[in-house]
């Protein structure tokens, strides 16, 4: 008899004599189930408690940023609740919002300093020992240092849409202005970058016009390629409230595979890649027809062909090429000569491409063409992670810009962002490699122009930073072959997260990760840090004040509410700490570089002033990019080069504080400072959320719509034709799954932060690879099986699982990325868009085999 | 096998400490013991089943644990604790194969289990009553769509304009598997999804 | 092995003594005890060695009665072999 048999026959033998002593043989013994345990999940914290203070705050994870109210007591959070006076989301929360209180104190918080002294311990969890603050940051500065003076091509900074909006500005300042250096780029060229070109390209300014009000009035939804069920709770709730409460609301859910958020939605499955075909097909039917907006297109559109037949980044090489120079190069254009380039979109010939059949297309498309109907499109990830993602931005709004539905309530073309403050820092702030603060660049000379206004710096001085940096893909690909000293990132997981892991984390022959001094801010021990020469503790959320902008423009404050754990410090300190050890002799001008550009809020070794303070002192000087009234210097620059700064004006600190965010532009308006809630509209008050100040300062009246595209070049967006380009690989003999990754409800994105949450990763502790039944039964495998899954990237296993969560047709599947068991993206292609520079996670062709 | 057997390992060696707790939470105040799947009724199940624990030896997630004696007259039988580790519907059924005396019988794929019944507590429900977004138990459901289903309701005036995404169980389909009462984010001062004797019609 | 559970039933005052001298017989484990009722567990490597054991505790001084209670002996070497001789 098996020794585990052989115990359970025992205590059942026991049990039973032990029934009759006690003489409950023949009775129950009435037990009741005790509560058991001391977890304090299922409402984030004990609810009998009374909190000695409340702090407002935003929610640390999604872009839908939703507002919450912090209770403390005795130092420790002790309840979250949602902030029904965040107008983002009036109090609406999903669990991860829910189960905040918990999410600074898991077991193995980083408290102090640690490094690595041997660099053949990088990709194992030992190695690492305790340092002080003074070791860690001398030797972390030493190394910068060493690499700027040397060649400062061989140093980057990972920043992150995840970062604090201030801690942002500072990074920004120190590495542009300090360090003179492009070779800055966020985690947010994962995610957003592909909106963000296209909103450049069409629009010449980044973000939405539209905001979440818009949903309460849509009538119709499109939901492209954007699981908003499952990856924007608390919105997609807002969605569905709309929708209940009129029959005639519609949504239309497209997509490569089916999800949580098809139910309730016609679901429109089409091939991957042939998104591009589908919006194409609408702007056909509607050019063909006649049915666009003709005041529309007349007062406000201009017409572009851009180059085409860009190829793919399979070589290191690609950046170099002519293709990928030129590939955001574009030419005017008429209507007549878009409408010829769409007219190959028939519905006959995008249903034989797409595999959606021509009736359904033919029903979207005469949507758009209904002048009563208020369209609202969402997208995330779906079309900007994508071999042709700006591409596919612009011809969802060359749809809308045709049926003039933009900027409208209820009405409009919504990129989603993904993460919490991809808005507020990576883009506003300019932690790309291709930008500074407020929407310039550093190609445009005006831009360095004004940029140097505001920071102080002599005339010319940005010069040396006009040429762009590299991008993430482009650092990562670098690295791995050697080709950088010294890397730093923050607020990300770039171990998990970066595609084609297989190469960037040194499994291949490409090791030049563990020559690269690495450094990491943390707050848990990650697998980043396994990579790292030193790990940095970082004060968490409301450990520091902090602020986020998410999708809708809400800028909104989160107040410091607790202490950091041990010797963790908020990322601006750390910066700073650095920044000085480097600048350390450095000379702007006359000027001593560090007090130059930091004088303002650091003395000596610390802050001048506390959190609050130095927040607010950090935001006044960033607010001159979008006020250049407060500076006269910087005035006339924006007058002298018709930079129009005031489009993205943001408000006084206190003002945050006090409405619990402001969509911006905000404008003061008798003595009142007011959000837009849809930009470039003039179609009432500024008191009614229009952009009236805007379009009255710099716009023109009386046009369709009542709209003015007073930012944009010519005040004209641009409908560029994008032509259908196939993805980069295709399944074939050796290869034949498309392998889709994305995210899920409950874990966000590495799962660094959820999984230490006990009631929260209970709910969804293991990441599946959802299959298609027939699929399955084919390859032999029976869901709960593991599988092996493949690419000519690299190889991950994973449980498979026929459950219906997610359901992908044949020849597809599905995985999370937040499990660092699986590491799903050591198989993903690293393949990007050659415009916006985003890989593709959507379409890596994978073979599946029984593990 | 590997994988399964090393989660078993690892598994009896948890299972004592988690033992000892969940004794408690195996017998539901109405005296609901959650059984494998299989089980036809609990007056057939008592009259065939001879405590041998071969349907705990074969469960791969070691959700059959053996009732202790707080269970009376049940005491030694397979009993499953829901919220701690719940069966899994493995859909090769490895309990009832192993079953000797067809105490656990007639099932050939997961629709056919009734183990029991979910019921949810509209008040410890977050979804229900607070408007949160959770239905953890609905995409847990191994039949999502069909034993649990997310109802869109109309919230009340006031309450902003967000649906409330309700789950709701039927049960007509729940097998009781009890995967949703092991997922609840719910934990106090109970799950807010339980299993119940099963209501179905055989 | 062969598994079985016994309640040895002892005079009264005597539960003490009695339990000591359980605790000491190889193969037989104490469990608990519930005024006069001690439960233990026999395990032996076969039925007549089972049997031998659950016959000496009869014969233990202060021993009132002794009552089994489940017996658990598909794995008894004779019942094993009559079943693999009638599989064959």
């Amino acid at each position: 008899m098996e020794l585990t048999r052989r115990n359970f026959v025992k205590s059942t033998a026991v049990a039973m004599a032990t029934a009759a002593a006690a003489g409950t043989a023949v009775s129950f013994a009435g037990c009741s189930p005790s509560s058991g345990g001391t977890n304090t999940g299922g409402g984030g914290g004990d609810s009998s408690m009374v909190a000695d203070q409340t702090y407002t705050a935003v929610c640390r994870y999604c872009g839908v940023g939703c507002g919450v109210l912090v209770g403390v007591k005795d130092g420790v959070i002790i309840s979250v609740e949602g902030d029904p006076e965040n107008q983002s989301n009036l109090g609406a929360l999903c669990i991860k919002g829910q189960s905040l209180a918990q999410l600074l104190y898991a077991d193995d918080r980083l408290t102090v300093p640690l490094i690595r002294d041997d660099k053949s311990t990088k990709g194992t969890d030992g190695g690492l020992r305790e340092a002080t603050w003074e070791e860690a940051l001398d030797l972390v500065a030493e190394k910068l240092k060493a690499t700027w003076q040397t060649d400062k091509t061989r140093m980057a900074f990972w920043a992150s849409g995840q970062l604090p909006i201030t801690d942002g500005y500072v990074l920004a300042k120190f590495w542009k202005a300090g360090l003179l250096s492009n070779n800055i780029d966020p985690n947010a060229r994962l995610c957003m970058a592909s909106a963000v070109v296209a909103f450049m390209n069409v629009f010449s300014t980044d973000e939405p016009a539209n905001c979440y009000a818009d949903i309460d009035e849509a009538d119709v939804f499109i939901t492209w390629g954007a699981n908003m069920y499952e990856a924007h709770p608390v919105l997609y709730q807002r969605l569905v409230g709309r929708k209940n409460t009129d029959t005639n609301v519609k949504h239309y859910d497209l997509g490569t595979i089916k999800t949580r958020t098809s139910e309730g939605a016609k679901t429109l499955i089409f091939n991957p890649g042939t998104d591009i075909a589908i919006a194409n097909c609408i702007c056909n039917y509607l050019v063909a027809n006649q049915l666009y907006d003709e005041a529309f297109v007349s007062d406000h559109l201009k017409f572009q062909t851009g180059m085409t037949d860009l190829g793919n980044a399979f070589e290191d090489g690609y950046d170099g090429t002519d293709v990928i120079k030129n590939s955001g190069t574009t030419a005017e254009s008429s209507l007549e000569e878009f409408a010829s380039l769409v007219a190959p979109y028939t519905f006959e010939y995008t249903a034989e491409l797409s595999g959606v059949a021509a009736a359904d297309l033919e029903e979207l498309a005469k949507l758009f063409a209904d002048k009563s109907l208020k369209i609202m499109s969402f997208w995330t990830m779906g079309v900007n992670q994508h071999n042709r993602g700006t591409w596919m931005n612009h011809c969802i709004y060359n749809a809308h810009l045709l049926a003039g539905k933009y900027a409208q309530p209820g009405c409009g073309a919504f990129s989603l962002t993904g993460q919490p403050t991809a808005c507020g820092t990576a883009r506003e702030v300019g932690t790309f490699s291709h930008r500074l603060p407020a929407d310039l660049v550093v190609a445009n000379e005006a831009h360095r122009r004004y940029t140097e206004a505001v920071w102080d710096l002599p005339e010319g001085y940005l010069d040396e930073i006009q040429a762009n940096g590299p991008h993430t893909v482009k650092i990562f690909r670098d690295m791995s072959s050697g080709k950088y000293d010294f890397f730093w990132s923050t607020c990300n997981n770039w171990a998990v997260s970066m595609p084609n892991l297989t190469r960037f984390l040194g499994k291949g022959d490409k090791k030049g990760i563990i020559d690269t001094f690495v450094v990491v801010n943390e707050v848990y021990p990650t697998l980043s840090c396994q990579y790292a020469d030193v790990v940095l503790p970082a004060a968490m959320w409301v450990e520091r004040e902090g602020q986020f902008g998410n999708a809708e423009r809400r800028t909104s404050v989160f107040e410091k509410a607790v202490d950091p754990p041990g010797e963790a410090k908020w990322d601006m300190w750390i910066i700073l700490q650095v920044a000085r050890r480097v600048l350390d002799g450095a000379k702007i001008g006359e000027e001593d570089a560090f007090s130059k550009l930091f004088g303002f809020i650091w003395e000596g070794d610390d802050f001048k002033a506390d959190a609050r303070e130095t927040c607010k002192a950090v935001w006044e000087e960033y607010r001159i990019f979008s006020n250049p009234s407060m500076k006269a210097s910087v005035e006339a620059l924006n007058t002298e080069s018709k930079l129009k700064m005031e489009a993205k004006q943001l408000a006084p600190y206190d003002e945050y504080l006090t409405n619990h965010g402001l969509l911006w532009p905000v404008r003061e308006v008798d003595g009142k400072w007011l959000g837009t809630s849809w930009r470039f509209n003039a179609g009432g008050p500024q008191e009614a959320g229009y952009d009236a100040v805007g379009v009255e300062t710099y716009g023109e009246a009386g046009k369709a719509g009542d709209l003015s595209f007073y930012k944009t070049a010519g005040m004209k967006p641009a409908v560029c034709f994008r032509p259908y380009e196939p993805p980069a690989l295709s399944p074939d003999d050796e290869y034949p799954f498309w392998f889709v990754t994305g995210r899920l409800l409950e874990q966000w994105h590495t799962g660094s932060n959820t999984t230490r949450i006990p009631d929260l990763n209970n709910t969804l502790p293991e990441a599946l690879l959802y299959i298609n039944d027939a699929d399955a039964s084919a390859l032999g495998i029976a869901s709960g099986d593991n599988v092996r899954v493949t690419s000519q990237y690299g190889t991950f296993e994973i449980k498979a699982t026929t459950d219906k969560r997610v359901e992908p047709p044949a020849g597809r599947v599905f995985a999370p990325f937040f499990s660092t068991d699986n590491l799903i993206n050591l198989a993903v292609e690293d393949i990007y868009c050659p415009l916006s520079k985003e890989p593709d996670y959507k379409k890596t062709p994978v073979k599946i085999e029984k593990a | 096998m590997a994988e399964k057997e090393g989660f078993r390992a690892a598994a009896f060696a948890a299972a004592g400490i988690i033992g000892l707790q969940s004794v408690y939470n195996l017998i539901a105040d109405n005296g609901f013991l959650l059984r494998p799947p299989g089980i036809q009724s609990e007056e057939d199940f008592l009259s065939r089943c001879t405590s041998c624990g071969k349907c705990i030896e074969a469960c791969p997630y070691v959700a059959i644990q053996a009732a202790t004696w707080q269970a009376g007259i049940a005491a030694g039988t397979p009993v499953i604790d829901a919220a701690s580790q719940a069966c899994q519907l493995c859909h090769d059924f490895p309990c009832v194969a192993a079953c000797p005396t067809g105490a656990l019988r007639d099932v050939s794929k997961r629709e056919d289990v009734r183990m029991g019944t979910a019921v949810i507590d509209e008040e410890l429900c977050i979804a229900i009553s607070k408007s949160i977004r959770c239905e953890v138990c609905y995409r847990s459901c191994p039949l999502i769509g069909e034993a649990i289903t997310c109802e869109y309701r109309v919230p009340e005036a006031g309450n902003r304009g967000f649906a409330i995404f309700a789950p709701v169980v039927d049960a007509e389909k729940c097998t009781g598997c009890g995967i949703c009462v092991q997922r609840c984010y719910v934990r106090q001062p109970t799950t807010a999804i339980r299993i119940e004797e099963a209501q179905r019609n055989q | 092995m062969v598994i079985s559970s016994l309640i040895v039933e002892s005079h009264a005052g005597r539960t003490a003594e009695v339990r000591s001298a359980l605790a000491g017989i190889g193969g037989v484990e104490v469990h608990s005890v519930h005024g006069n009722s001690i439960v233990v567990s026999i395990e032996a490597a076969s039925l007549s060695i089972s049997q031998s054991i659950s016959a000496a505790l009869v014969q233990i001084p202060g021993v009132a009665a002794v009552q089994l209670v489940y017996a658990n002996f598909e794995d008894d070497p004779q019942i094993q072999a009559k079943l693999k001789g009638a599989a064959s």
